[in-house]
């Protein structure tokens, strides 16, 4: 800024006008319950979906000392069935569709649980905040 | 302080909307106006920009005092709201921006209407299009409007790790607009940025998370406060790591009741209306003799209404805010309002609007401004 100016002395802009979005996975499920499953290896939850599907966890809060990385799959719909679900849904895994049988190798074991989740818990006032 | 008619660029549409502003004309009715224009002297400049500092100033010290001495039901806030503010107070979080709605005729002190302090908009007009509008039409003239510059240096200055998601209604131009430019100010302050809509947030079980299943670990969010905490995701603040920008203790700002403790706490300062939870509370305070309520949470004007002197006021389904009715300036015939600009904790400019009714609202005209 010029030293005796009070507006800005330049003013650019690099991003007004793009798009905006993510890459939508579950995205449109506003409101509805999902869940996902919890691993205690990346090979058991290799087993159950495919490598791209698994993640490992790192929660904002941090691991408490001792406790191991744990793997997710990929978010789910609560209320999946298997004939009615739309292709974005991957589902509950080999595992929770067809047990323990349906997992490749009797190395590897299912989930060691789920965790639920949900998107739309913010929005519902819906309209412009301008103040 | 004068308002001037002045010629518009022969082409203003097509250079606004090059910049990105497209909500200029809403419903058919003007809403960025540059047929007209303020002009200021240096001195007025200095009286909104010292007025300014010292109201935030003051600000500050409410929150302060109110967190030490735990009066948020003078707030309204229930103990869950109450946590998140001193949490967020006593770590000190950063505050990202704010403004001030003034009345200021030119000539006496300007008076705190309120302060928008979690979720004002009205910013890109202000730091972009009326910059844009000084450089064509008088470019050897100054404007109080600095907001671009100290926005890139405060998200410098604000604590984050890794990226900084933004989320907003983005249905609704004028949040889009407000949301997508802090984002492209963070952007060029160098912070990796993710934008989506307010509904997209997602709840992991553990953190909150973004359309790529991300945890979110620090959140602008154009979404006020109380909106947040009347939501089902409401509970999952607290439990959860992310940074909010605003932070939980703008939450006292952004209430009308701010104006009732800042009386209480600073009685007769110039730069204040006398304002007050209950009406009975200004008897013998109100010079005018009529004054304003305001709903606790309200926004554009809405719900705001004038009482005459011993006029009987229509029952409020909301808590409310009593102060003093000032009259604003009138120019030709048109209510001028002053909005002043907070960036982190500094002064950075004014964007001004103007109304033909005497409270403003959604609908009222930014115009922009120069002084000399």
């Amino acid at each position: 800024m010029c030293s005796s100016k009070r507006k800005s002395a330049t003013v650019r802009l690099v991003l007004m006008g793009a798009a905006v979005g993510g890459s939508g996975l579950l995205a449109g499920c506003s409101g509805e319950d999902v869940q996902r499953n919890r691993y205690a290896s990346q090979t058991d939850c290799v087993a159950d979906y495919s490598d791209t599907q698994c993640r490992p966890d790192y929660p904002l809060n941090g691991y408490s000392s001792g406790s191991a990385l744990l793997y997710y799959g990929p978010w789910y719909r609560s209320n999946y069935r298997a004939g009615d679900a739309g292709p974005d849904d991957p589902g509950p895994g080999r595992y929770y569709r067809g047990g323990a049988s349906s997992l490749a190798s009797g190395a590897v074991r299912g989930p060691s649980g789920f965790e639920t989740g949900a998107r739309g818990g913010f929005g519902s006032h819906g309209v412009s905040v301008r103040s | 302080m004068r308002r001037e008619v002045v010629s518009p660029r022969a082409d203003w549409r097509d250079k606004v909307e090059a910049l990105g502003f497209d909500f200029h004309t809403i419903d058919g009715e003007a809403y960025w106006r540059e047929d007209v224009c303020y002009a200021f002297s240096a001195d007025e400049i200095d009286t909104l920009e010292d007025a300014t500092a010292e109201l935030h100033s003051m600000c500050l010290e409410v929150v302060d005092r109110a967190v030490s001495a735990g009066r948020y039901q003078d707030f309204g806030l229930d103990d869950y709201a109450a946590g998140l503010v001193e949490r967020s107070w006593r770590a000190s979080e950063a505050a990202l921006y704010g403004r001030m709605d003034l009345c200021f005729d030119g000539v006496s002190p300007p008076k705190l209407f309120e302060y928008n302090a979690d979720t004002p908009t009205a910013l890109f007009e202000a730091s972009v299009v009326q910059w844009y509008w000084l450089q064509d039409t008088r470019p050897a003239a100054d404007q109080f409007n600095s907001i671009h510059e100290k926005l890139l240096a405060r998200w410098a200055q604000m604590p984050h790790s890794g990226n900084v998601h933004f989320a907003a209604c983005y249905e609704q131009a004028e949040d889009r607009a407000t949301c997508d430019y802090l984002r492209d100010t963070a952007t060029q302050a160098g912070i990796d940025t993710v934008a989506l809509d307010i509904e997209d947030v997602g709840w992991s079980g553990t953190d909150f998370i973004d359309l790529d299943d991300a945890p979110i670990a620090s959140l602008f969010k154009l979404y006020p406060w109380e909106w947040l905490l009347d939501e089902r995701f409401a509970a999952n603040i607290a439990k959860a790591g992310t940074r909010w920008i605003e932070p939980a203790w703008k939450m006292l700002l952004s209430n009308k009741s701010i104006l009732a403790l800042l009386w209480e706490l600073f009685p007769g300062h110039p730069n204040l209306l006398p304002a007050a939870h209950r009406r009975s509370d200004l008897a013998g305070q109100i010079s005018s003799g009529s004054l304003v309520r305001k709903p606790r949470h309200g926004r554009e004007g809405e719900g705001v209404i004038v009482l005459g002197a011993g006029i009987s006021e229509p029952a409020a389904d909301a808590p409310q805010v009593y102060q003093q009715f000032q009259q604003l300036p009138r120019f030709a015939d048109r209510y001028a309002l002053v909005g002043s600009w907070i960036i982190g904790h500094d002064p950075a400019g004014i964007g001004m609007r103007e109304d033909g009714d005497r409270i403003t609202r959604n609908t009222s005209c930014f115009v922009p401004h120069y002084f000399e």
